[in-house]
């Protein structure tokens, strides 16, 4: 039996509340491209790392609260001098996002349960 | 005037966000408290106060003892433990006076930040702080 993550999200040292079951996220290795070549019957792949895709990142969502909507904020005036890590609970997983910068323009949804989508992009995670 | 301020250096750098990045910080800036942190500060005040009591009276000979050196902030936190202040109460105010008055690298200190602190810097914060800023009128 394998168990799934609980993972916390931590933006510029601050911890963030955000939506259960919400976060996703990408290491940013890189595509890889495989070309087939063939001598007579024989197949051999010819592997190439797209470095144009190697943009590592994620998404959540948030309560839209004048606590968060102002966290984000400074996020977003930050440009890409954010960090991002993602951990879970026995800290057996530990993703460090570094250049992080929010990517998308968020729609805030206003009312008892609005909430909004926080989209990053940043360095590959080493 | 400003207000004083006291630097700690961690025995044990930790990793902090700054600019973008993780770096290696292990200079602590702490600024007295003020007005705003008059409760949380008289509540260290009075842990503190409370465990030299404790160990007074725990001392047979009734003869004044004296320091022959100066304390340093460990001996404070010691004085703490020994004499049975509440250090559950005396840790969770701190985190809170460091909260609202202190940075790391010039990067204000904050919850995850604290806990990458080790327990013996921790400790000696705690000592520190109580030295540098709570009792220095008082004993």
């Amino acid at each position: 039996m394998s168990n799934g993550i609980n993972a916390r999200v931590i933006f510029n040292n601050d911890n963030v509340k955000i939506i259960a079951n919400s976060l996703k996220f990408k290491t940013g290795n890189g595509e890889i491209k495989t070309e087939v070549e063939v001598f007579g019957s024989e197949v051999f792949h010819c592997d190439t790392k797209d470095l144009s895709t190697a943009i590592s990142g994620g998404s959540f969502d948030m309560r839209t609260t004048i606590e968060n909507y102002e966290m984000v904020r400074v996020w977003i005036n930050n440009f890409n001098n954010n960090t991002v890590q993602i951990l879970n609970e026995t800290g057996t997983l530990a993703l460090n996002f570094r250049q992080a910068k929010v990517s998308n323009e968020i729609e805030f949804e206003v009312g008892a349960d609005g909430k909004f989508t926080v989209e990053f992009n940043a360095l590959p995670v080493l | 005037m400003p207000n004083k301020t006291i630097e700690y250096n961690l025995s044990n750098p930790i990793k902090v966000s700054k600019n973008g990045d993780f770096v290696e910080e292990n200079l602590i800036i702490i600024t007295e408290p003020v007005y705003r942190d008059i409760h949380k500060a008289n509540i260290l005040q009075q842990q503190f106060l409370i465990a030299t009591q404790n160990i007074t009276k725990t001392v047979e000979q009734k003869e004044e003892v004296k320091a022959e050196k100066e304390l340093l902030g460990k001996d404070y936190f010691s004085i703490l433990m020994i004499g049975n202040g509440n250090l559950e109460l005396c840790i969770n105010t701190l985190k809170e006076l460091l909260k609202n008055g202190a940075t790391i690298g010039n990067i204000k200190i904050t919850d995850t930040i604290l806990e990458k602190i080790s327990i013996k810097d921790f400790n000696n914060l705690l000592g520190e702080y109580l030295k540098s800023f709570l009792l220095v009128d008082l004993i």
